[in-house]
């Protein structure tokens, strides 16, 4: 009989954090949810976010600055974009006036066969045409672009998704250890309990656009120890 | 339930296409080691009769994988070398100066669209406007074809009950960008081949082989698939699929199951080759813990089983 308890352990371990992850960000309207797959018992975490396109790559002025009421329910309405709700013309009508908007995918999935989360993302203009790589660069910013120069990770490529079959960008996985372990043992040596989940995103998801709120971290150290 | 399953497997087996297979078949060793030698290959699961292991004792004996491999090498090549032969037809729709003649081609099983179709495209561009043609993309019965699986796989998920030749459409405008990868030139499949290896013993060695190959070991391998050169291949690929047994062999069976009919793309989990017992893990107990719906009274559903190895 395979050992399913043994085999199972890094998965487990990846909803528990997954689980509490989600419960910070419900409190904090970070947007993050969780998406089971139909007829599995496999599931992803996943975020949806909109932007403006900006050249500059940081937040759209109108998101910082000029918090109007029809600015503040866009970003509310960012925070939980369920797919079938979007309706593209909606998104090209807010945007009649002004900027473009940018649809931002991410997806957090377990690979068993690395026992690590994996990052996936995608994104797509109000048309629905998916951007390229380059295009997403441009969106999100040159100081993010020095950062995956400088990181452990091989390079980001087009895959498909395991789960949906469909092109996502990805930052593959083989080299996540590297990185992740330093931060694992010193956690362990200071007594520390760590969320796998939120010290990981917070490295690798500002590398394409994504962030954690800080308040992610004073959570985690509230949060029960992972299991050994 | 056995003898129809036997049947079709030794026909195909020269083809590599394993559709049903008897549940009580055993995964041994040996069935890896006859398994698919590149990633995402269709896997023949082949069992000739003198390498079933009749008792578990005998796998205790094995003790060099080089020795029992040249013993396989016949079904090694056959599986290397297994062809389909297909017919390029043009899209009707796309825009020609004059009539575009339809292109025959023997696709290898274990190789990449993209990887041996250069010459449809030269074909077609004989009839096309530079201006006209975009990324070329393949499609079989609407279904746009996606070059990152082996062609083999293709084949037998999508055409495999067909009559031959393979009829596949050629389109070069409207690149359906939800369903299929791009595929800007070679350095790209090479890339996807490469991490499919990684992947693949990351389960078998935690990546212990792999990564202590030279970067030149690497390139042979590719370069072996890329120019169709089996020894080549098979030089740095017997590195890849060292069992020792003495060590438990694999740490686990890189495999994916493949359906027609599914949202997912493929079905893939840690499995172990043995039980904790010390038992050879048979495909059916693979089928039970990962795909329960597939073992059926009557049989095995038909899948597709390609073997990462």
């Amino acid at each position: 009989m395979p050992m399913s308890g043994e085999l199972d352990e890094g998965e487990r371990t990846f909803r528990l954090c997954c689980e509490q992850f989600i419960q910070h960000s419900q409190a904090c309207g970070d947007g993050w949810m969780w998406e089971d797959v139909k007829g599995s018992e496999d599931g992803y975490m996943k975020k949806t976010l909109l932007k403006t396109r900006s050249d500059s790559g940081a937040p759209s002025k109108a998101s910082r600055m000029s918090k109007d009421d029809e600015t503040i329910k866009l970003e509310f309405e960012a925070q939980a974009v369920d797919e079938e709700e979007v309706d593209d013309d909606d998104i090209g009508n807010t945007t009649a006036n002004g900027p473009e908007l940018i649809r931002y995918e991410y997806h957090v999935v377990y690979s068993s066969s690395y026992q690590t989360p994996v990052l996936y993302f995608r994104a797509s203009s109000s048309d629905g045409r998916p951007l390229t790589l380059e295009e997403m660069w441009a969106s999100v910013g040159d100081h993010y672009r020095a950062r995956l120069l400088q990181g452990p990770w091989d390079t980001i490529t087009q895959q498909e998704h395991p789960l949906l079959g469909q092109p996502f960008f990805v930052l593959h996985p083989c080299r996540t250890q590297e990185f992740m372990s330093p931060i694992v043992t010193a956690a362990k040596g200071e007594n520390r309990s760590l969320n796998y989940i939120i010290a990981w995103l917070s490295i690798v998801g500002p590398v394409v656009g994504l962030s954690l709120p800080l308040s992610y971290a004073s959570a985690a150290s509230q949060l029960e120890a992972t299991p050994d | 339930m056995g003898s129809q399953g036997l049947c079709r497997s030794a026909q195909n087996c020269g083809n590599g296409a394993t559709i049903t297979r008897p549940a009580s078949e055993r995964i041994t060793t040996q069935g890896l080691l006859t398994a698919p030698p590149c990633a995402s290959f269709p896997a023949p699961l082949y069992s000739n009769n003198n390498h079933i292991f009749e008792k578990p004792e005998e796998v205790k004996h094995i003790h060099s994988l080089g020795r029992r491999m040249a013993d396989d090498k016949d079904v090694l090549r056959d599986v290397w070398f297994g062809r389909i032969p297909t017919c390029f037809t043009l899209n009707q729709d796309e825009v020609t100066e004059r009539e575009a003649e339809p292109y025959y081609l023997l696709l290898p099983r274990v190789s990449y669209l993209t990887l041996v179709t250069d010459k449809v495209k030269k074909h077609f561009q004989k009839v096309m406007k530079q201006e006209d043609m975009e990324e070329m993309w393949l499609e079989y019965e609407g279904t746009a074809l996606k070059w990152h699986y082996p062609i083999g796989l293709l084949f037998d998920l999508h055409a495999s009950n067909t009559s031959l030749p393979w009829s596949i459409t050629v389109h070069f405008k409207n690149f359906p960008e939800k369903d299929i990868l791009h595929c800007p030139c070679n350095s790209v499949i090479e890339a996807h081949f490469m991490s499919s290896i990684k992947e693949a013993d990351a389960l078998k060695h935690k990546g212990q082989v792999i990564n202590e190959m030279q970067k030149k070991d690497h390139k042979q391998l590719w370069m072996g698939l890329q120019n169709d050169k089996f020894d080549q291949f098979w030089a740095m690929n017997r590195k890849l699929m060292e069992y020792p047994t003495e060590e438990g062999g694999f740490r686990y069976i890189p495999f994916r199951l493949y359906q027609t009919m599914s949202d997912r793309p493929f079905i893939q989990k840690l499995f172990r080759p043995v039980t904790t017992d010390g038992q050879p893990n048979t495909l059916g107990d693979l089928l039970k813990e990962v795909f329960p719906a597939a073992v059926t009274p009557d049989g095995i559903l038909d899948l597709v089983f390609v073997n990462m190895t």
